[in-house]
């Protein structure tokens, strides 16, 4: 009977450790999980949730998917040398005219270090976030009543920021998330605001943010570093009245005159806490030395020097200080790009891959020294889609078809490499016997010249080698004039919102709204700052405003101004056939003695596919239209798609 | 005889005809044999009885009795006249009843007729009317008593015992193993138990006859391991199929998941993550996939699901048995858990008897499954030029290029003292790499060796295994002399296990199963160019490097004489990095694993103390699991390769300037599980018709894995089952468990289960057929639950954290820098419910056919999932909104199995079994947004089976499918993604709205879930020979290859596969040639390369799985050191795959055609039994 006893206590022992407490053993154990209400109970909780609204800013310059220059290459700006070896990325996809709802490969992207995937769902995200930062903060708890107000103001600022990148590449109203919406919702009464709307709004946060006294200019400290400066909210408003006065957006209203008040306003308020466009050459031994090869000898070397100024600007880093040396950049993306030399530039330097390859009709847009476009602007090719025959300027007596480099805008020298230009830094290649300009020499520190003409081995176009280039030039802009394998160093943090672009906005607007002096003004800050003649005086109307287009495609070469402005400026019912369809290569033939001819050719055999009226905005992602579609019975999807 | 003479002489034809390969020759020529050999035995049958009879001065009837043991012939007489007793002797070599009756009978008064197997004696001349009714009677009945105990002298209760040929006189064994039986004198008895080898004894009267039972290893299928416990067969009325040892056995893949492919109905195993040592790994479902959220079933390893233990890891040779449970009877007891079906793996124990001692040696050689041909550098040029011309732009390569590549020494002078040289430079400048060669072996050794020792006394049994293994790898790595590390892939593992049995007293047996396992592999470091230590993606960008890589690239390593260091690395041009470099000179990578699994368990006998048939068994087992990871991290300096074929010359330019020195670096990771269980078990016949058996179980697992939170899982479960005179079955079961994914209140959930079976063929009015073996109808319902959604744990709570890290600074602290969303939770939430019913019926005939039948439905409803109906702009990303049950799936299958199993010849064995098995799915809701109505298809999930493919209809009727001239595309629907050109396949514009887009898309083929699987084993034993072919395949299965950079032609600067050596070219088209690929293109991408019905691709594969020739050594030569048995044999896995892909170079069977490949094997081995 003993064994009773081991059963009973058998059995006690099972029972108490399988079935009691059986819901609390399931209980999830301490893991540091909180709740919301938790999180704006606590100062610092509060700021880091603020922190995490700041999380999917995009990043720009080249991390587009896969390392790529986006919307430069994606418009008649460059063409993008990994065509052929990258053809699931976006610029492939782009030139085949691959994309679709479902995967729009401008913004179905993958971050390249930076966060963000797809620019619908995660703008979206922030802006909720904002929303609610916006209001739960008034109960939160804060220790200091300055840090509520300056947080109240930068989520203002950044729930506009992420609006105005929205509206820049959805091109559509939106709709307008005052206050956070919740997930038991319904979502059927849901509208969209007209794009004006959706500006206004914008406006609106913009003012909470200018209105608010401890939200700082600019950022002083690196202990602040990437924080939203107060100055941004103008840089925003003045973009943002510039596009929705524009043909694309505008519709039958003109906004013009308000356009021109609220860049001038912008400009204004800018200048009076000092901003102002970078003009003073701070490492004048890189960018005036022997080394730093803006132009060719017997360019004028005042010009050579602005060149440099120019370049230096695109180069540097802005500190985060009271005194900037460079005043003119008003937000920068707070992404690193890292050592992009190896993934951009003249692809025999590292070896890799030369990226972004501008086209020549970037090239062409510069003017000649004497201040007189080379092409005639109102039609700059005869056969305006193919852009084989150009349609020279005939005012302008400087430009030589023959020697084509010579005597440009000194911005051509500090953005692009071309045939014949030189470079110093690290190279890792050795010459071959046909690199007739630079053989024998092998890989090191030396000076060599860039030579683009079909054949040369190392540097010569081509319509296959991804290091080799597509158009007969390499970028340039971005990188120091000496940096290399060797000297590895990140190219400094892309410049999102600059001064350069507040004047150039106004002056487009203020041209519209009939302030055609003002605009001239505006436009020679601009051009005076590299030395280029002032525009004549007098010019109205069109023709003003064909010289304001073509300054900022200029002035803003390869920074992404140019994909959206080509954008804008089209009607609702155009396309981009002028411009994106057809993008050209300049085939140089080396002759026996030396000299060169030559010739445009097209990059491609086929036409780009992204120039039709679909591609003037993004598709919303298919399955959020169709989500939409069925929750609130009408369509946001954007036309063609 | 003509006939097999006929067979056989046209056999050799039809072989050369077919292409038939030799092994399937030989199985071919053997089942002709066969067929011949079994219609020869039929003419001859009723003539031999024995081999030779010589049997002096015995009694009639011991003579009697002799013939009736080993025939089938019965004696009939009237004992008074034919006097049994008297005493005969008979020498009779030929055997032939004839002729031993004639002996017998010679010169006697006795005469004899032989009618069907009865052996009639009559008294000669005089005529015995009635004799076949009086003999029986007139045979003197006698009563036999006895005891059936097993090996280990337990009583078996229920044992049948049976007058021979006499199946209506028997009697059951009771509970104490004892029967008593009526019969005549002289007959012989039949004792039966299910799992047990017949046997068959003479009835001796005032005796008590002790039989013991052999336990019958092949009858273990009779047998079958059910959840928590074992079921005669007979009695179970789930879906339940296994497969034993001996097959998985067959298998050289080191991988269990693999060698159970297409060995189990319902079962559906495939290995689809390729063949790299150590990840080839399968991927298992059971009857298909439900759920839009894990799939994966419950894997059990003597009762307990394991955490870290993978299956995969166990040795077959320790290994007893393997069972899919499939259906709700099967799996309700698993609750919350067993929606997914269940696999149960039982470990090996000694049995009592001598110690049985085996080792086996096994070496296997293996290369991969398949290989594109080859593609030579001249070639290539040729095709990119093709390409480039396709696109219209100018070729890159000149005819005179071409013609150095094929010519390289051309020009030059061999009198020259350089010429040498100049040779070596001309080669390495215009080569013909053939990559796949030089980066990977031919073939890699693998071996395994293996020892096991079993046995046990009545009171203690044991079985002990070792095993060894070595897994080599395909990488061609340079040597460690050169390198001064080991940068080779290779897997070494040692298993070993113990489990005894000890009974301390005769109610209560003590368990202990130790199981380990100790791996350790090794692989290139991989960590250097960006590939972070995954060596995934090494394989797979040496592999696509191998295939792409252009012919003409120079390398991968520098010759002497070449300007720079010897052996110095190329970087490969249009490559983002060297994959031969990270192969070879990026370090190496080392990790060992220590895998310990403890079980221990007490049954105790309450038979005695409480009640018959009761008894109690509590268990408790850990299991830990470390590893130990050490590697070395380097890079080297490596150069760009840059041909100049203007002046026949080259040079290197440097890539990577600042190498670094290798750095060694460790990490660890350690993790455990606890189980504890504690079950009531019950089995008892009433009044010998009523068998009552019941299990009650609860259990608790335990375990810590790395920093997750730790896992908790408790559960109840329960089955109670009635068998009404072995004929009618009735079964509930039940599982009552709880989950930590949902709210308190929600958390717990009863699953009950139901099903019946009715034996028809133990009905008394179907016994007169005597053909039929078994009959048995079958059916069962039940509820089973999946609490499983990918790897989100407590779904019911909010998964919101703050940790450190900031995006900018000043907002925040080092400790709370950012607020971290995970998914929200929802308190409603609960399991998802898979209903499941199984129509099923057994089949048993003329004692060598068995069919098993199975028809199931499930209806998965309230899975858990995401709401897709909440748009994006609300804010909260769709991967963290809260989940909620709202999905809904359908399933139905048929399976059946087949087996033959049948003495052709008293030398010839043969046994064919077959399995099939279909899945059709089908999603009922996914809560997904409606298209708009100029979509062709206005859902893509709904409706359709889960993971349908969908694509562009290529439009074949008109031109095959492609356009064939400018005009054709100008007066075709537009393409809108991107432009076509003369080549590209011509697509349906099927909503006629006169453009090709995304709303033309219909769905193509299936899914990446097989809808069907099946396996065909054929084997036999001749003497001492065995075979043994295995087919298995996959059916209703496709994938989308669109996309994938080992099928398309033009990534990294491109390679031409053998099915894109003959594209659409419009001379070969107007050559009325093959074309089997689109044009062509150099370009990022062309408008054929999009998901349509040519880059939809069916995956349906038939393998030829394995092949086995074995022969054991005859006994005689075996008079050595104590040797019991040894068999050679030879064998073959993966040799050959039949399938309809439009590529040859790539294997079906896996996901990713740029992973590494599945590997085929040719192995040979040696058993030896002590």
């Amino acid at each position: 009977m003993k064994y009773i006893k081991y059963l009973y206590l058998l059995l006690a022992v099972t029972a108490t450790g399988l079935l009691s407490s059986c819901n609390s053993i399931l209980d999830q154990a301490p893991d540091g999980k909180i709740s919301y209400d938790d999180i704006f109970k606590d100062n610092d909780k509060v700021a880091a949730y603020l922190n995490t609204c700041y999380r999917n800013m995009p990043g720009k310059g080249h991390l587009y998917f896969f390392f790529e220059r986006g919307p430069a290459c994606w418009s008649d700006e460059a063409w993008d040398g990994d065509d052929n070896d990258v053809n699931w990325a976006g610029s492939a996809l782009m030139y085949a005219g691959k994309a679709s709802a479902s995967a729009d490969p401008r913004w179905s992207v993958t971050g390249q270090g930076a966060n963000c995937e797809n620019y619908w769902d995660y703008y979206w995200q922030c802006i909720h976030d904002c929303a609610y930062f916006l209001q739960q903060l008034p109960t939160a708890t804060v220790t200091s009543e300055s840090d509520r107000s300056r947080w109240a103001a930068e989520a203002h600022l950044l729930r506009a920021y992420y609006y105005e990148e929205l509206l820049r590449w959805f091109g559509r109203g939106l709709p307008l998330v005052e206050t956070p919406y919740t997930l038991d919702q319904s979502y059927a009464e849901v509208k969209c605001a007209s794009y004006y709307e959706t500006v206004q709004f914008i406006v609106k946060d913009c003012d909470a943010a200018l209105a608010c006294a401890d939200l700082p200019w600019r950022i002083t400290s690196d202990g602040e570093s990437g924080r939203l400066p107060k100055s941004l909210a103008w840089a925003i408003k003045s973009r943002m009245l510039l596009y929705a006065a524009s043909p694309l957006y505008t519709g039958s209203d003109d906004h013009w005159q308000e356009a021109y008040t609220m860049t001038k306003d912008a400009m204004n308020a800018l200048s009076a806490q000092g901003y102002e466009l970078y003009t003073t050459m701070k490492n004048t031994s890189m960018y005036a030395g022997k080394d730093s090869h803006f132009a060719y000898d017997g360019y004028d070397d005042n010009l050579k020097l602005k060149a440099g100024i120019y370049a230096e600007y695109f180069c540097t880093d802005l500190a985060n200080s009271a005194t900037p040396v460079d005043k003119e950049t008003i937000f920068a993306s707070r992404f690193g790009m890292g050592n992009s030399i190896v993934i951009e530039g003249v692809g025999c330097q590292y070896g890799y891959k030369c990226g972004s390859c501008p086209s020549q009709e970037l090239v062409d847009s510069y003017e000649t020294i004497d201040g007189n476009p080379v092409l005639n602007l109102s039609t700059p090719y005869n056969d305006e889609e193919t852009h084989m025959e150009p349609n020279y300027n005939t005012e302008n007596t400087m430009y030589d078809p023959t020697n084509p480099y010579k005597n440009r805008d000194p911005r051509f020298y500090a953005t692009v490499y071309y045939n014949g230009s030189q470079r110093t830094s690290w190279w890792s290649c050795n010459e071959l016997p046909s690199c007739y300009e630079n053989y024998p020499a092998s890989a090191g520190w030396r000076t060599r010249k860039i030579m683009t003409y079909v054949g040369e081995p190392l540097s010569g176009v081509s319509s296959t080698s991804r290091t080799l280039t597509r158009t007969g030039y390499y970028i340039r802009k971005f990188y120091d004039p000496n940096v290399g394998p060797s000297n590895y160093h990140g190219e400094p943090n892309f410049k999102e919102f600059r001064y350069a672009e507040i004047l150039l906005n106004f002056a487009e607007a203020a041209a519209h709204a009939g302030h055609a002096d003002e605009a001239i003004a505006a436009v020679n800050k601009i051009r005076s700052r590299v030395g280029m003649p002032n525009l004549p005086a007098g010019l109205t109307g069109d023709a003003l405003l064909q010289r304001i287009y073509n300054e900022r495609r200029v002035e803003f070469a390869l920074e992404e101004q140019r994909y959206f402005d080509v954008r804008r400026w089209s009607s609702p019912t155009g396309d981009l056939a002028k411009t994106d369809k057809w993008v050209t290569a300049m085939h140089i033939t080396r002759n026996s003695d030396g000299s060169f001819t030559y010739n445009r050719a097209q990059v491609s055999g086929a036409a780009r596919g992204c120039y039709t009226n679909k591609y003037l905005k993004c598709a919303i992602p298919l399955d959020e239209s169709n989500r939409i579609l069925s929750i609130t019975g009408t369509s946001w999807q954007n036309p063609g798609w | 005889m003509k006939n097999i003479q006929k067979l056989c002489a046209f056999s050799p034809k039809i072989a050369i005809k077919l292409r038939i390969p030799l092994s399937l020759k030989i199985n071919i020529l053997l089942l002709f044999l066969a067929i011949g050999l079994q219609v020869s035995a039929d003419n001859v049958k009723g003539q031999t009885v024995l081999k030779a009879i010589s049997m002096k001065n015995v009694t009639l009837e011991q003579v009697f009795n002799k013939i009736e043991d080993s025939s089938n012939y019965v004696f009939m007489y009237n004992n008074k006249t034919i006097q049994s007793n008297r005493i005969v002797s008979v020498d009779c070599k030929s055997g032939r009843i004839n002729d031993i009756l004639e002996q017998l009978f010679q010169g006697s008064n006795i005469s004899y007729s032989i009618n069907g197997n009865q052996i009639i004696l009559a008294l000669r001349n005089k005529i015995e009317s009635n004799a076949v009714a009086q003999v029986t009677q007139q045979r003197q009945n006698i009563l036999v008593t006895g005891k059936i105990v097993d090996t280990k002298g337990d009583p078996i209760i229920g044992a049948t015992v049976a007058q021979k040929n006499v199946t209506s006189n028997g009697a059951i064994s009771d509970i104490n193993g004892n029967f008593q039986l009526k019969v005549p004198r002289g007959a012989m008895l039949v004792i039966s138990y299910v799992g047990y080898v017949t046997q068959t004894v003479a009835a001796v009267p005032n005796k008590q006859l002790a039989i013991v039972l052999v336990e019958d290893t092949k009858m273990l299928e009779d047998v079958v391991v059910v959840a928590y416990g074992t079921q005669k067969k007979v009695s179970v009325t789930g879906a339940i199929s296994s497969v034993s040892v001996s097959d998985i056995k067959k298998s050289s893949a080191v991988n269990l998941s693999t060698a159970l492919q297409g060995r189990i109905t319902g079962l559906t195993s495939w290995q689809n993550g390729g063949g790299q040592p150590g990840r080839d790994t399968s991927t298992m479902y059971i009857r298909g996939i439900a759920t839009f959220n894990s799939g994966s079933p419950l894997i059990l390893i003597d009762g307990v699901a394991f955490q870290k233990f993978d299956m995969n890891r166990l040795d077959p040779n320790e290994i007893e048995n393997v069972s899919v449970l499939k259906d709700a009877s099967a799996t309700a007891v698993f609750g919350v858990r067993g929606a997914n079906g269940v696999i149960i793996i039982t470990t090996r124990h000694g049995k009592s008897g001598k110690p049985e001692l085996s080792v086996s040696v096994d070496q296997s050689f293996t290369s991969f499954s398949r290989r594109d041909s080859r593609l030579h550098s001249w070639d290539f040029m040729k095709y990119r030029n093709e390409a480039l011309a396709n696109d219209g732009s100018d070729p890159e390569f000149s005819d005179e290029e071409i013609e150095k590549f094929k010519n390289p020494l051309h020009g030059l002078d061999k009198t020259d003292e350089n010429y040498a040289q100049e040779v070596a430079y001309r080669n390495y400048l215009y080569c013909d790499h053939y990559w796949v060669k030089e980066f990977f072996k031919d073939s890699t050794p693998q071996t395994k060796v293996n020892v096991n020792f079993s046995g046990g006394s009545d009171r203690f049994d044991y079985f002990i295994n070792a095993n060894y293994i070595h897994q080599g790898g395909n990488l061609k790595t340079e040597s460690k002399d050169d390198l001064g590390y080991d940068s080779s892939s290779w897997m070494n593992r040692w298993n070993f296990r113990s489990n005894m049995g000890y009974k301390v007293t005769n109610s209560l047996k003590a368990t202990l199963n130790i199981g380990t396992y100790f791996q350790t592999w090794n692989q290139p470091g991989a960590t250097s160019e960006g590939y972070g230590g995954d060596t995934a993606w090494m394989m797979r960008d040496l592999f696509y490097q191998a295939e792409i890589m252009r012919p003409f690239q120079a390398g991968p390593t520098v010759f002497p004489g070449m300007g720079i260091a010897t052996g110095t690395m190329v970087f490969p041009d249009h490559m983002d990095r060297s994959a031969f470099l990270v192969m070879n000179r990026s370090g190496f990578w080392r990790s060992t694993t220590v895998n310990l699994t403890a079980q221990f368990a007490l049954d105790w006998d309450l038979g005695k103390l409480v009640t018959p048939g009761l008894s109690l068994r509590g268990m408790v087992s850990y299991d830990e699991y470390g590893t130990l990871a050490k590697g070395g991290n380097k890079s080297e300096e490596d150069y760009y390769f840059r041909p100049d074929y203007n002046s026949d010359s080259f040079e290197f330019a440097l890539h990577t300037a600042s190498p670094s020195a290798l750095s060694l670096w460790t990490s660890t990771g350690s993790n455990y599980s606890i189980n504890a269980q504690a079950s009531l078990n019950y089995h008892r016949t009433f009044g010998k018709v009523h068998d009552v058996s019941a299990m009650l179980l609860g259990q608790r697992d335990f375990w810590e894995s790395g920093s997750a939170i730790p896992y908790n899982v408790i559960g109840l479960s329960g089955r109670a089952a009635y068998i009404y005179d072995s004929r009618y079955l009735a079964e509930f079961d039940f599982g009552y468990n709880g989950s930590e994914q949902f709210n308190p209140d929600k958390r717990f959930g009863f699953f009950p289960a139901g099903s019946v079976g009715w034996i028809v063929s133990n009905e008394s009015f179907m016994k007169q057929y005597k053909w039929l073996d078994n009959l048995k109808l079958r059916y069962s319902w039940g509820k089973v639950g999946n609490d499983k959604m990918g790897g989100n744990r407590f779904i019911y709570l909010d998964n919101v954290s703050v940790s450190g890290g900031m995006y900018v600074s000043g907002l925040g602290t080092d400790a709370y820098g950012h607020v971290n969303q995970g998914l929200l939770g929802n308190h409603k939430v609960t399991w998802e419910t898979a209903t499941k019913q199984n129509y099923g019926f057994d089949l048993g005939l003329f004692k060598m056919f068995t069919f098993a039948f199975n028809y199931y439905t499930e209806k998965r409803s309230d899975i858990l999932m995401s709401r897709s109906m909440v748009p994006a702009f609300q804010g909260v990303s769709l991967g963290n909104i809260p989940l909620v049950n709202i999905g809904r799936m359908k399933n139905s299958g048929v399976e059946l199995e087949l087996s033959f199993d049948k003495d052709i010849t008293k030398d010839f064995h043969l046994h064919i079994n077959g399995n099939v098995g279909t899945n059709k799915n089908k999603v009922l809701f996914a809560d997904e947004p409606m298209r708009t109505d100029d979509y062709v298809c206005r859902y893509t999930t709904t409706g359709y089976r889960y993971g349908q493919q969908f694509g562009y209809k290529i439009d074949y009727a008109s031109n095959d499918g492609y356009f064939i001239s400018q005009e054709d595309i100008d007066n075709s629907p537009t393409i809108t993604f991107g432009k076509a050109r003369v080549g590209d396949f011509k697509y349906k514009d099927l909503n006629g709205d006169g453009v090709i887009d995304a709303k033309d898309q219909v769905p193509i083929k299936w899914s990446g879930i097989p809808g069907l699987s099946y396996g065909l084993n054929i084997a036999g034993s001749y003497k001492g020979f065995d075979f043994a072919v295995f087919f298995t395949g996959l059916g209703r299965i496709s994938s989308d290859y669109n996309g994938f950079q080992n099928v398309l032609e033009n990534i990294m600067a491109g390679y031409y596969y053998k099915y894109q050596r003959t594209a659409f070219t419009l001379d070969r088209w107007q050559k009325h040639q093959k074309i089997t690929y689109p044009a062509l293109t150099a370009m990022g991408s062309s408008t054929s390369q999009v998901s349509n019905d040519f880059f939809i691709q069916n995956r349906s594969f038939t393998r030829l799985k394995n092949v086995e020739l074995g022969y054991t050594l005859p006994k005689r030569l075996l008079n050595f050191a104590g040797v019991k048995s040894c068999r050679l044999y030879v064998s073959g896995q993966n040799l050959y795959v039949w399938d309809h892909l439009h590529t040859t170079h790539i294997d079906p069977e896996q996901a990713d055609p740029i992973g590494y490949p599945i590997t085929k094997m040719v192995n040979f081995g040696v058993n030896v039994n002590f």
